[in-house]
């Protein structure tokens, strides 16, 4: 431990000491950079969710990970949506986000956008936040690439499992290998590119099988698997342009039910298609078209068959809007959407058909925007399955959203970018009308975002200080419920309150550059807690305190070294219920503080055209326990290897 | 055959380095004026343990037998190998199981005379073991990250064909570490990579 305070101590004082060079940084919201992520030795798109500003990840054995990034506690419909290069792409249910399943390498991505405050992009309206992802794009006719990564942790027992009575699991064993392959063919006008991603866990972690057993039938954690071909094609012309995009993705893993309140193994098939169209109607104004078709089937693996899940779910998205655009003065952007959703369920109760129309209207200005959605949903319910209620009929619901932001602290005597903002408040209501069978209710997310950046070029580093503050209230009031009880049904009527907090914190970003040394400390302090009717007297307390510090040396082009120190202050988790013969468990425990140090080296050959990587995380084995079921993380190498031709 | 106790396998490493380095000052590069995959050498090799280590309380390692192709590279020489290691309960009470190292790594052939090479080197990769009767709750396989060190003498025995005798030590990262310690005897056959596969290579 002394050792590790050492080496962050001399890396702070290599930050400091070191001349020249500062990066910038505008606006509250969180950008990373697909080299950054790179050189963490982070391979697989899923796991940024470690490294975001307020928010809280989980995912213990498998590739899905329940996380919010505004502060919303999981397992709700708030949560954030996700944009590949401007496409609407979903790749969960149940709430869980599946970055992974995109089936784009981090090798392949330029950078990534997270919005963590409620914000409408071309229609889309994200009440729980936004990722944007951007893929890299190639000038060269044909560029392929192939990447290969596998990570293994150190400390499993081994043989000695058998002859010594202390051998304990300690972790999850085995991270891939994972491998992608890609080509890119551009033509003046148009590009082409295909992919195709491959994803491996093996889980063996002595926590994990210890709630497994107790879930499932089955002796050993399911090996998880994931496969995501991706195609593309576009055609960029003078005042036209086309984008089309499908993904598909086979997925073994393991997914959260809230229905049933536990985790199982399923097997989820899915397949995407969305295109995108922008015309130039006239000189001001901009016509954008989206489309989008989405079918998922989720079943159970044959394994675990205890408890029978059956899902299906099409989705139909069409969204056309104007944008007029007239330079320093109003921006203003109007359109419509409509979705069309079709979904079935087997698990325990009957199927859940649903449609929906939505129409929305937005005005922008360059400087400050405001937000407006109003909506409109119908449909029929034959069954909808939401934590463990049953309602039937048809329904006709309202949603209304209003959120805005403004960017200011424009220093004019340099004409520079806007080195602060503040984001204003954001609303979202959801008003069901009584109809049929159906008892109305009323659904309401309150938010209100205080935040900004200020970036303060120095003499030797750039500093970047984000307080942020935000008060959000997610309620669901005077709901009247019909469930199912025994052969029979019985009414009840509740007004619930599934999640309130505050969550308030500070990001300081302190970052260096030069030809040789790159330096970056962040730290995150924060304060949230949160409740869940679901899980009635559960509630999560985000890590108070995050700091993470980062050297890269680059004695050569070719050559890259890594250094990285992560402390996470101690934290109550409360998660789900899970033990069949005590409905009111909860899972819970203390999770200990945790300080690692991660070291890498980097090396590339042939003019940059291959690249090899060796990451060691906690390479002092320092037996971290940072995890809500008590799984250990212990010194872990990855190693990844990345072939792009041009 | 196990004809020593020791735990302390770290320092029987950097022993072996030091001698590694004493030769390698008073020795030439073997391949200073090879191309990068220039030839290929396919080996074949059997080994025997030499080192009482702590899995040898409970597990006996009777001999060890593996294989591995070997080119020039840009620095030294790249070397992939597999190497099959058995081990037999002792007392019957435990499972058997069987472990394969699949490796990488680079060596570096020192020129002594024109017959004879010094070959220092490193490995690392994973350790696959299987076991053979698992008894309940626990998957039949497993694997975790090893390094090693080589030291080897190559010697000619007609221009394509070659003897090697070397020295291995494995460490693998489980709770306990697995440390092994091998004497090895092999031999290998090098052949003039063709230009089609140099070119893929290189």
């Amino acid at each position: 431990m002394k050792l590790t305070l050492c080496i962050a101590s001399i890396a702070t004082l290599v930050l400091i000491a070191l001349p020249e060079q500062s990066a910038a940084q505008s606006g509250p919201d969180q950008v990373l950079y697909g080299d950054d992520l790179v050189a963490r030795g982070i391979y697989r798109l899923g796991d940024i969710g470690t490294i975001l500003h307020r928010a809280r990840s989980s995912s213990v054995d498998g590739f899905a990970s329940s996380y919010s990034i505004g502060g919303l506690a999981p397992f709700q419909q708030t949560a954030f949506k996700v944009q590949v290069d401007g496409h609407n792409v979903e790749t969960g249910f149940w709430d869980f986000r599946n970055l992974t399943a995109l089936g784009i390498p981090v090798t392949d991505v330029d950078s990534i956008r997270v919005i963590h405050h409620p914000v409408m992009v071309d229609g889309t309206v994200a009440a729980g936040g936004m990722i944007q992802v951007y893929t890299r794009s190639y000038s060269e006719r044909i560029t392929t690439s192939i990447s290969t990564f596998a990570g293994n942790e150190s400390g499993d027992p081994g043989p000695f499992r058998y002859s010594h009575d202390d051998a304990i699991l300690d972790n999850v064993d085995k991270i891939g290998p994972d491998a992608s392959a890609a080509i890119t063919i551009n033509d003046e006008e148009a590009l082409f590119s295909a992919g195709v991603s491959v994803s491996q866990l093996i889980p063996s972690d002595e926590a994990v099988f210890t709630r497994n057993r107790r879930i499932f039938d089955v002796a050993t954690t399911p090996e998880v698997r994931l496969i995501s071909p991706r195609l593309r094609f576009s055609w960029l012309g003078e005042n036209f342009s086309s984008d089309a995009r499908a993904f598909a993705f086979s997925d073994r893993d393991m997914m959260f039910s809230r229905s049933i309140a536990r985790e199982i193994p399923v097997d989820i098939k899915q397949m995407q298609a969305s295109w995108k169209g922008t015309a130039q109607i006239s000189s001001n104004r901009v016509l954008n078209v989206n489309t989008s078709f989405r079918i998922v089937d989720v079943s159970n693996l044959a394994s675990a068959t205890r408890i029978p899940v059956r899902w299906n779910e099409t989705n139909v998205r069409f969204n056309v809007g104007v944008r007029n655009d007239r330079p320093g003065a109003l921006v203003t952007e109007y359109g419509s959407t409509v979705a069309l959703n079709r979904a079935s369920s087997f698990t325990g109760v009957p199927v859940s058909d649903q449609s929906a129309v939505q129409a929305y209207a937005t005005s922008r200005f360059n400087v400050s925007s405001i937000a407006i959605s109003t909506s409109a949903f119908a449909g029929t319910h034959d069954g909808e399955l939401t934590g463990g209620v049953l309602a039937a009929g048809d329904y006709l619901k309202g949603r209304s959203i209003i959120s805005g932001n403004a960017s200011m602290f424009r220093l004019p005597r340099i004409d520079s970018d806007p080195i602060g903002s503040w984001l204003g408040a954001g609303l979202v209501a959801s008003t069901e009308i009584p109809s049929r069978d159906r008892f109305g209710s009323t659904y309401g997310l309150y938010t209100a975002d205080l935040g900004w950046t200020v970036t303060l070029p120095t003499m030797s580093a750039s500093v970047s200080l984000t307080p942020s503050m935000r008060y959000f209230q997610d309620i669901d009031l005077h709901s009247r419920e019909i469930t199912a009880d025994g052969d029979g049904f019985v009414v009840t009527s509740n007004g619930s309150q599934r999640s309130d907090g505050t969550l308030a914190g500070i990001n300081v970003t302190v970052s260096h550059e030069s030809s040789m040394v790159r330096n970056l400390i962040s730290v995150d302090t924060q304060h949230a807690i949160q409740g869940d009717v679901y899980f009635r007297r559960s509630f999560d307390e985000l890590p108070a305190t995050k700091v993470v510090a980062e050297s890269t040396i680059m004695p050569a082009s070719s050559f890259r070294a890594i250094v990285s120190t992560v402390f996470l202050s101690p934290a109550d988790w409360y998660d789900y219920q899970f033990v069949d013969d005590d409905p009111d468990a909860l899972y819970s425990s203390r999770v200990d503080p945790a300080f690692r140090i991660d070291a890498g080296v980097a090396k590339t050959f042939w003019n940059g055209r291959v690249t090899t990587q060796v990451i060691i995380e906690n390479i002092f084995n320092d037996h971290i326990s940072y995890h809500p079921i008590g799984a250990r993380f212990d010194r872990t190498m990855k190693l990844t290897a990345h072939v792009q031709l041009d | 055959m196990v004809i020593s106790e020791s735990n302390n396998i770290i320092s029987r490493i950097c022993a072996l380095f030091v001698l590694a380095v004493i030769t390698i000052a008073g020795a030439d590069s073997a391949y200073g004026q090879s191309r990068p995959f220039d030839t290929i050498h396919f080996g074949v090799a059997g080994g025997l343990d030499f080192v009482e280590t702590e899995i040898h309380e409970t597990w006996t390692i009777p001999a060890v037998a593996g294989i591995y192709i070997a080119s020039p590279f840009y620095a030294g020489q790249a070397v992939i190998s597999a190497t099959y290691l058995p081990a037999s309960s002792r007392s019957g009470d435990v499972t058997d199981f069987w472990a394969l190292y699949a490796g990488a790594g680079l060596d570096y052939p020192l020129k002594i005379n024109n017959r004879i090479e010094f070959v220092p080197g490193f490995r690392f990769g994973s350790m696959y073991m299987n076991f053979k009767d698992e008894p309940v709750d626990f998957r039949k396989e497993e694997s975790e990250i090893f390094v090693g060190a080589e030291l080897g003498l190559v010697t000619t025995i007609t221009p394509s064909a070659k003897l090697k005798f070397s020295s291995t030590l494995l460490h693998t990262f489980t709770d306990v570490p697995i440390d092994v310690s091998l004497f090895n005897l092999g031999i290998e056959y090098r052949i003039k990579t063709p230009g089609w596969l140099r070119n893929v290579l290189q």
